[in-house]
């Protein structure tokens, strides 16, 4: 489905704002990390959350614990996922907060799927749940 | 063990057999086993509880519109002239207060 990049899993995805019709990228896909220490769905940088007008929707504010104990604020709207190459389609809280370089994939996203990692392969395989 | 007759297409019966010999060398047993593993695991997918999700577009604390999937509430947000930006969306299973970010999370 998608690749181990340095051992650390990815999956091609776009991510879709139906309610302004926005999607990034704009054609093709781009690589989040799969992550699933994060317990949210999915974290974009904020120039990420810019192209897909999210911050012209009225925002979600909560609090996240990083691995270090330190807490930050994050603000984030409604989108949907979608990785082509399953293919699955999930709806969830798209976050953003500062100091954010990459596209984080939480378990909430892979909440309905069968994940299996498979570092004999160097591949990540996703099925969606019957 | 209990005996039970089924019946399969040939061709799934073709790949059951070919999966059964290059994963187990033929073994015997091993035709019952991979289909008791697969069995269950669709049992145990089937019975894990996925409640399922809806999305509602408040305004000033009244409900708008309100949809399965995110695309459902557009289109009803579009019919009924509703600009996006004015609602408030929600979901039926909200996101927690607080979440912890993950080993990738990093603040500058």
């Amino acid at each position: 489905m998608s690749g181990l990049l340095n051992l650390t899993p990815t999956l091609r995805i776009v991510i879709e704002n139906p309610l302004l019709g926005k999607s990034y990228p704009a054609t093709g896909e781009l690589v989040a990390v799969v992550d699933t220490g994060y317990e949210g769905f999915l974290a974009v940088p904020r120039e990420v959350f810019t192209s897909l007008s999210l911050d012209e929707l009225q925002q979600e504010k909560r609090t996240l614990i990083l691995a270090n104990g330190t807490a930050l604020s994050s603000e984030g709207a409604y989108c949907t996922l979608r990785v082509p190459a399953v293919p699955l389609k999930a709806d969830g809280l798209v976050e953003t907060y500062e100091g954010l370089k990459e596209v984080l994939l939480g378990v909430e996203a892979l909440s309905s799927s069968k994940v299996l990692l498979d570092y004999c392969s160097r591949r990540i395989k996703v099925e969606r749940c019957p | 063990m209990v005996n039970v007759t089924i019946s399969l297409p040939e061709e799934t019966v073709k790949k059951l057999r070919k999966a059964v010999r290059e994963l187990y060398g033929g073994k015997r047993g091993a035709l019952s086993g991979l289909v008791h593993e697969a069995i269950e695991d669709r049992i145990d997918a089937l019975e894990a509880a996925r409640p399922a999700l809806r999305f509602v577009a408040l305004k000033d604390g009244l409900n708008v519109a309100e949809g399965r999937s995110l695309d459902e509430l557009a289109s009803k947000l579009r019919a009924l002239n509703v600009d996006p930006r004015a609602v408030r969306i929600v979901s039926s299973q909200p996101p927690g207060q607080v979440a912890r970010a993950g080993l990738r999370g990093r603040k500058t």
